[in-house]
């Protein structure tokens, strides 16, 4: 291509552009083979963000316990791309009738933008018979439940735990065992104006960010974001309460408010030691914690969140990448076969866990003495899964809804505005149930 | 050597790219076919790539299409939504801000700035000039990294020099809404103005030195010269200058993306980015387009006026 | 003196944020946002670099994209200068019209076109980027519009008289007197036809989707987007990214120069 690109150039100018566009046309015809694979060597299209999944994959196909027994001979052919790209790519591919990938990993919020219009029925396929064997051993299908179908399986469980300093909560007589968020609060807020230490973080970024630090104390409080049949269920209490904490602690110190935790703020707030405690999702302990401040090992432990004082669960959850079959395609069957070995087998998910750290989404491999035994270098060898176990128990179950997208933008602005000051929780909380019930209308 | 063929054009030989056969019938017709020859690849290519899809897109106008299926005929209902969605104001009055900001202080800084790099006997003009221009090569990622630490509220340099010299730095420069505003205004300034020094620069430099000799021997002061001479002469430049600047803010998107992707709430949301955030984030690419075609009016009827005003279509002859 | 201050303090400005990402690429992971921040890296490491091209097809997006936008560059100059001189010197039937058309296109929003011709050339498979990266994109209505205004303020209707009675053709006139004129002109769409290209991010992201064909601005917002956004690498992959575009820019600043000397043709 780049000869005829050359020998164009050298022509007229004129006539350049018809020769280039003539030239391709000639040479990329030929439309792509659609005979679905049964068996035999495959090479799977796999579309991620994160190249974790890819190592996690790659590692599976190389284990003869895992897939020896397998029609297929899988192979994998890895594109990566930012996540909200990964669904715009794929839907112009699908209406262009173009190449949609076998294997795709759709992070959860985004997930929310196939809910919509029929786009998972239509382009995905159905999970339902393929996790009916294990019935509620498997966790996290909610979100990822479309009219009662699931269409995608977690690679994490995604608990929130309770990271701390350990070093500086000795120093400065900080419990590490303070029962309640109220209880850390008020050391918190001596923390702040004394030493400038904040224990946790309120994302003030983008609205995506905002959004989800709040739903994380929310889920936690037991507030649900969408019911099971997709309507909106803010409107209660408890979303004025978590509210009015975040708000309540941002302003005395014990919170800081920051862009989001991956920001550069977050990294310069960790390496200077003026976040001695952060409320994240396991992955936080790699992506946050060890990328950012890897001289900070051992200070590190984590425990399950401090409760609220007025009820909830013992455990968060925020983020997650789902994966999903698409279907009619030559590859589907064995993206099936790959997704259901890794995915839902006590030896896949323990190679998972294994190869990227990802924690188990059947429920009894919380207690499986592989696990069980295992040690955290960075966290000073702690064993990790004496806390997930307890948190995988009380993790609270949410469900998403095709407008999850027009939430996001319509809760971060009123959220980020009572936070600051700027209006009070109950009217933020009011003004974005105003918004969203007027976008979705249309 | 490129003034000489200026001054004495050579007389036409046939070359390989010229060949003799038609010479007698196309240089008795060459005078009136040759601008039909010389525009119609651009109209070609225009037509295959930007008419068509330009009538697809006012056909899903008129559509509710989620990108899959096919999409549903719903007419002037989107139209009608549009106008009554408060977020679509929202993004229309913050781009009018964006607007007005860069007309009223990115042009005129831009060709302060060129026309200081013009001054006689600048030393290091080659390294001034490269150093203006470096905002365009840097990669957009690295952009929303170096402002998103500058503007940071509690780690951000700019409150830290601020906390530094006036002993106050609590401004919120991402994260309340006015400041937001502001923020997203210095990086459309410091992003776009350089580089259009780069144009008042390569039209400058077609002033002739002649009209600014004159001028001083009158007795004209650098005031005068830049209103009598260099305004004067610079008018095409500044009108296409004008013009595209006018079209392009109206349609920005980069930098309310980058810097803090349209919040806090809406309140750095442009109309490219609603359009965007319809079409690619809520997959409602029917009331993309038609927003779309909004844009596209209101930004044809502002490019038109400046167009009168400036006298771009005007026949110099 | 308060030219070259003003000179000098505005080169600081917009020279910072690159010689920050350059200073920054050296620095390892847990340094780059260390507070209050180090101007310099200490110590000074290629780890970033190193694991950048070792891990990642960095030359292969570097190759991509630079031939694209070169190839973009070369066609876009010559389309438009060409248009550009029709529309600012010559007369003909439609003139108005049919610059009018060409004028309106500038104010199409890209998000309205994008999905339709993402279709258009998925549905005829020509999603190779040596073609849709370029081919769509290299008749810009702004270039022509640029060389128009260029074009009736750099030459002398004169010159095109006195040439056309020396019985030059209307094309030898435009390779012969009108292209040097156009000069510094030529170099300015030069560089913003490049950079468009090369700098482009949502075409490519919608109409590549083979890792092999990445240009860098996909490769860069891939690693970006994975979890925990890979900030050292994506500093080591866009300083290497910037050197092109200064290359072409300093390359094409004697082309700008040029003028000088053009414009000093009295008509």
């Amino acid at each position: 291509m780049p000869d005829l690109d050359r020998r164009a150039l050298l022509r007229g100018m004129g006539v350049a552009g018809l020769g280039l566009l003539g030239a391709p046309l000639l040479a990329s015809c030929g439309a792509a083979d659609r005979t679905p694979l049964t068996a035999g060597p495959v090479g799977i299209r796999l579309w991620t963000h994160d190249p974790g999944y890819v190592t996690t994959f790659e590692t599976a196909i190389g284990e003869p316990g895992l897939v020896g027994d397998s029609e297929f001979e899988f192979r994998l052919d890895v594109t990566n791309a930012a996540p909200p790209d990964i669904i715009t790519r794929m839907i112009t591919q699908a209406i262009a009738d173009g190449n949609t990938p076998d294997l795709v990993g759709l992070v959860i919020d985004q997930f929310a933008r196939v809910m919509g219009s029929s786009i998972a029925e239509n382009l995905f396929v159905d999970l339902t018979d393929v996790v009916a064997p294990l019935g509620d051993e498997l966790l996290k299908l909610a979100p990822y439940t479309v009219d009662g179908s699931p269409y995608s399986l977690d690679a994490d469980n995604s608990i929130t735990v309770f990271y701390f300093r350990q070093d500086l909560f000795a120093d400065h007589g900080v419990p590490e065992d303070a029962a309640t968020w109220e209880e850390l609060a008020e050391h918190g807020e001596r923390l702040s104006r004394d030493h400038e230490i904040s224990l946790g973080v309120v994302s003030t970024g983008d609205n995506l960010a905002v959004a989800n630090s709040f739903f994380q104390f929310f889920l936690q409080r037991g507030g649900q974001v969408f019911d099971a049949a997709g309507e909106l269920a803010l409107d209660s209490a408890e979303a004025v309460e978590v509210l009015e904490f975040m708000t309540e602690g941002v302003r005395s110190g014990f919170l800081l408010g920051l862009p989001d935790p991956y920001s550069s703020a977050a990294a310069a707030a960790l390496k200077s030691g003026r976040l001695a405690a952060i409320a994240m999702p396991n992955w936080y302990n790699a992506y946050g914690l060890q990328a950012n401040v890897p001289d900070q090992q051992g200070r590190w432990r984590m425990r399950t969140l401090p409760r609220f004082d007025a009820g909830g669960h013992l455990a968060s959850t925020l983020g997650g990448t789902g994966f999903t079959v698409l279907k009619d395609k030559p590859g589907t069957a064995a993206a099936l076969d790959l997704l259901s070995r890794v995915f839902l087998t006590r030896e896949g998910q323990l190679l998972r866990y294994r190869s990227g750290g990802f924690l188990p989404t059947l429920r009894s491999l919380y207690r499986d003495p592989e696990l069980v035994e295992v040690r955290d270098e960075y966290l000073g060898g702690q064993r990790v899964f004496d806390v997930y176990a307890p948190a995988a128990e009380d993790l609270p179950l949410f469900h998403q809804a095709p407008a999850m997208q027009i939430l996001t933008d319509v809760l971060g602005g009123p959220v980020l505005d009572a936070v600051r000051g700027r209006t009070s929780p109950a009217a933020a909380i009011e003004a974005a149930i105003v918004a969203y019930r007027e976008q979705v209308k249309r | 050597m490129t003034n000489q063929t200026a001054h004495r054009p050579s007389v036409p030989r046939p070359t390989a790219e010229e060949p003799e056969k038609p010479a007698t019938w196309w240089s008795r017709n060459q005078l009136r076919l040759a601008p039909y020859a010389f525009i119609s690849p651009f109209f070609l290519l225009y037509g295959l790539f930007f008419l068509v899809p330009i009538l697809v897109g006012l056909y899903l106008s008129g559509t509710e299409w989620a990108g899959l299926g096919t999409p549903q005929w719903v007419g002037l209902r989107n139209y009608q939504d549009l106008l009554g969605d408060r977020s679509f104001w929202i993004s229309v009055g913050n781009t009018a801000v964006y607007v007005l900001f860069t007309m009223c202080v990115v042009v005129p800084a831009a060709l302060l700035i060129a026309q200081a790099l013009n001054a006689r006997g600048l030393r290091g003009r080659d390294m001034f000039r490269l150093a203006y221009f470096m905002p365009v090569v840097i990669s957009p990622i690295v952009i929303t990294l170096v402002f998103g630490l500058f503007f940071e509220r509690e780690f951000g340099i700019v409150n830290g020099l601020l906390r530094a010299v006036f002993g106050f730095g609590g401004i919120d420069w991402l994260g309340d809404p006015l400041w937001a505003k502001v923020s997203v205004t210095v990086l459309v300034l410091w992003r776009w103005t350089g580089y259009l020094t780069i144009f008042f620069l390569a039209g400058l430099q077609n002033v002739p030195r002649e009209l600014y000799e004159a001028a001083a021997i009158d007795g004209a002061g650098p005031v005068r010269r830049f209103v009598d001479v260099t305004l004067p002469s610079l008018r095409p430049v500044t009108a296409f200058i004008a013009v595209t600047v006018l079209v392009n803010t109206a349609q920005i998107f980069d930098e309310p993306f980058l810097l803090t992707q349209g919040g806090p709430g809406e309140s750095t949301l442009s109309v490219a980015m609603f359009i965007y955030r319809a079409g690619f984030q809520r997959q409602q690419l029917g009331y993309a387009a038609a927003a779309g075609v909004l844009l596209f009016v209101v930004v044809f009827a502002l490019g038109l006026l400046a167009n009168r005003a400036l006298g771009v279509g005007r026949d110099n002859r | 003196m308060l030219l070259y201050t003003f000179l000098i303090s505005l080169l600081l400005v917009f020279a910072l944020p690159l010689l920050w990402a350059l200073s920054s690429s050296f620095k390892s992971r847990s340094d780059i946002f260390s507070y209050p921040p180090q101007p310099l890296p200490a110590p000074a490491v290629l780890d970033n670099y190193r694991t950048l091209l070792a891990e990642q097809p960095f030359w292969s997006w570097f190759v991509t994209s630079t031939v694209v936008a070169l190839l973009s560059t070369v066609l876009a100059v010559g389309l438009c200068s060409l248009a550009g001189f029709a529309f600012a010197k010559h007369r003909f039937r439609g003139k108005t019209i049919l610059f009018n058309i060409m004028f309106s296109s500038l104010a199409v929003p890209f998000a309205v076109i994008v999905v339709p011709l993402f279709i258009m050339i998925a549905k005829a498979r020509l999603t190779e980027p040596y073609f849709a990266l370029v081919v769509p994109w290299i008749a810009p209505a702004f270039g022509i519009f640029m060389m128009r205004q260029f074009a009736e303020q750099a030459v002398p209707d004169a010159l095109l008289d006195a040439a056309r009675i020396d019985g030059c053709t209307e094309f030898g006139l435009f390779r012969r007197v009108v292209l040097p004129l156009l000069r510094p002109a030529l170099g300015a769409l030069g560089v913003w036809s490049f950079l468009n290209s090369y700098n482009s991010l949502i075409w490519p992201l919608i109409v590549i989707s083979e890792p092999g064909d990445y240009t860098l601005p996909l490769g860069i917002q891939a690693l970006f987007g994975a979890t925990g956004r890979q900030y050292d690498l994506v500093l080591a992959a866009s300083v290497l990214a910037a050197v092109p575009s200064l290359l072409v820019f300093f390359l094409l600043r004697r082309q700008l120069l040029e003028g000088l000397t053009a414009g000093a043709v009295k008509s």
